[in-house]
């Protein structure tokens, strides 16, 4: 177990016209090695939920209860910078979070912070920028705001991963790419699971690009847990998925369809590949 | 959190003094704020007092939100009331400590000031709760119009409603950077005044870089429109007068009787 949340409740700007129940009554229990991705529309209340995982929003007396690894958010004296070297965070857009004159120096900032020591520091930083792709000599000295859009999206990245957290967080982190860049960042975002952090959280509101990679999906509509199961699951209520607003991936689209028209298929296809073969495998052909 | 700061914003109802004119309701503020400085006692407020409390009647706005205006002000004011106290030498003395001296006559001038800065804070903070910006950008526009061969009137009155407009934005954008800096390890609240300055630099630096490109996408917008502040631009939303507006620049013009009778007949 990484993250324990229990019976947690929020709500903005109280007692307010603006008042607004973000969070009621959340129960989510993270394990290490979990690919979790959260899903739902705009307002759901899934960034709220996150922010208080990395103690960015504070928790409040009686609204419920977090538990980080060995930190209790609840208690007062909760080591917030332990906290946060343990959970990576991926804002929206993270490219607004760069700020120094070279690259180096921006992908630094986090271990810095935490109080890494000189070399590790530098170590780091190069195997975060090569991580992500980037040529960490040609890159280093850089500015980082003379870098295209994709290179500064990496670097932003790199400047999370060099903490080497041992969770990752990632608020839909490939909105605004185009995408073959969209394609490249999951790859990035599995690759990372296997060698770089423990576990992954990701949160996004398009189901394609997280149903491929997740293993368990939990989906919040109006601040609660909808659904909390696997992502081959999570299509048997595509009807109420597509009710609060959520799209289905096309390959999923067609398999129900094909099942409605008496061609049922043996597996849930999340990506055209498996679509492919399963409608070939339905019509007896050959799968080799 | 920053977002939480709701110091005089916008009060979404339907009541009598939302729906009066922006221009009278500045008309009314600057009367109001006349009343108050012809008020120079105490008792006096007790008119400005009634006043603010039957408007905020009219308006439907809780109490609270008023009151909420008002703490953000609490230090300056206990800091004016605490010199005041100090440096008003003459008159009766009720208490004196070396070059401390504590009159009775200090005692009401602070008491007065103080009473003055909170009715004043209280009587604009229902002007911008009760009215949009862009309305009250709309009716300062207007009420400048006579001036407009000397002034750039329309060009004035659209920078306001853009600062206006940006200033939630901003908010939100350092709200945002804040808490990308804070997971990667930002602390803004330890250390001396030097450390906390540096520290506030990883916010500065990308909320500059971000308002220059909002500032240029803005004005490539403008421009794509053929937007040009010059020529004579008519409004879908027309202002107009209400019997509303009458009733309540009279009731202004009341308190400044009022306040002023009061005085001059020393009636309090």
């Amino acid at each position: 177990m990484s993250i324990e949340i229990k019976g947690l409740n929020f709500t903005y700007m109280t007692g307010s016209p603006f008042q607004r129940h973000a969070l009621k009554d959340i129960d989510l229990t993270i394990n290490e090695g979990d690919f979790l991705g959260i899903i739902g529309p705009t307002g759901s209340g899934k960034s709220t939920l996150i922010q208080h995982i990395n103690g960015l929003i504070k928790l409040r007396k009686g609204l419920g209860n977090i538990k980080v690894y060995d930190i209790d958010l609840t208690s007062r004296k909760a080591d917030l910078l332990r906290l946060r070297s343990y959970i990576g965070m991926v804002f929206q857009y993270p490219e607004y979070q760069l700020f120094d004159e070279t690259v180096l120096k921006d992908v630094s900032f986090a271990p810095k912070n935490f109080g890494y020591s000189k070399e590790e520091i530098l170590a780091n930083a190069r195997q975060s920028l090569e991580l992500v792709g980037l040529d960490f000599e040609q890159i280093k000295d850089r500015s980082p705001f003379d870098l295209s859009g994709g290179q500064k999206r990496r670097v932003a990245i790199a400047g999370v991963l060099a903490a080497k957290p041992r969770i990752l967080v990632l608020d839909e982190p490939t909105s605004g790419l185009d995408p073959s860049g969209k394609r490249e960042i999951l790859a990035l975002i599995d690759n990372l699971r296997r060698k770089w952090v423990k576990t992954v959280i990701m949160i996004s509101h398009n189901i394609d690009e997280i149903a491929e990679f997740a293993n368990r999906i939990v989906v919040m509509n109006e601040g609660s847990i909808l659904y909390d199961t696997t992502p081959t699951k999570v299509f048997a209520y595509s009807d109420k998925l597509r009710e609060i607003g959520l799209d289905i991936p096309h390959s999923v689209n067609i398999a129900n369809l094909l099942k409605e028209k008496g061609i049922p298929l043996d597996t849930v296809p999340l990506n055209v590949e498996t679509l492919t073969k399963s409608i070939i495998r339905a019509l007896g052909g050959d799968n080799g | 959190m920053v977002r939480d700061i709701s110091f005089g914003q916008y009060y979404p109802a339907k009541s009598f003094v939302h729906n009066m004119d922006p221009r009278s309701k500045l008309a009314c503020v600057v009367m109001f704020i006349t009343a108050v400085f012809i008020c120079d006692k105490p008792e006096h407020f007790l008119l400005i007092g009634s006043f603010i409390l039957l408007v905020i009647l009219f308006s439907k706005v809780p109490l609270k939100s008023v009151l909420k205006s008002i703490k953000g002000i609490m230090f300056l004011v206990t800091f004016t009331a605490v010199l005041n106290l100090f440096f008003y030498k003459e008159g009766r003395i009720i208490f004196e400590l070396g070059p401390l001296r504590l009159t009775y006559e200090g005692a009401i001038f602070s008491l007065t000031m103080a009473i003055r800065l909170i009715t004043l804070v209280m009587g604009t903070t229902l002007l911008t709760l009760t009215t949009t910006p862009m309305a009250l950008t709309d009716g300062l526009e207007s009420i400048l119009s006579p001036f407009k061969k000397i002034l750039p009137v329309h060009d004035i009155a659209i920078i306001m409603s853009i600062t206006l407009r940006f200033i939630p934005s901003l908010m939100g954008e350092i709200d945002r950077i804040m808490m990308a800096q804070k997971a990667r390890g930002a602390s803004f609240d330890q250390g001396g005044l030097v450390k906390r300055a540096k520290a506030l630099l990883p916010v500065l630096i990308p909320l500059f870089v971000s308002s220059f490109s909002l500032a240029d996408e803005l004005a490539l917008a403008l421009e794509a429109r053929c937007y040009s502040a010059t020529p004579n631009r008519t409004k879908y939303k027309k202002l107009t007068l209400s019997y509303r507006d009458a009733v309540g620049v009279v009731a202004c013009g009341a308190l400044i009787a009022g306040v002023a009778i009061v005085k001059s007949l020393g009636l309090l």
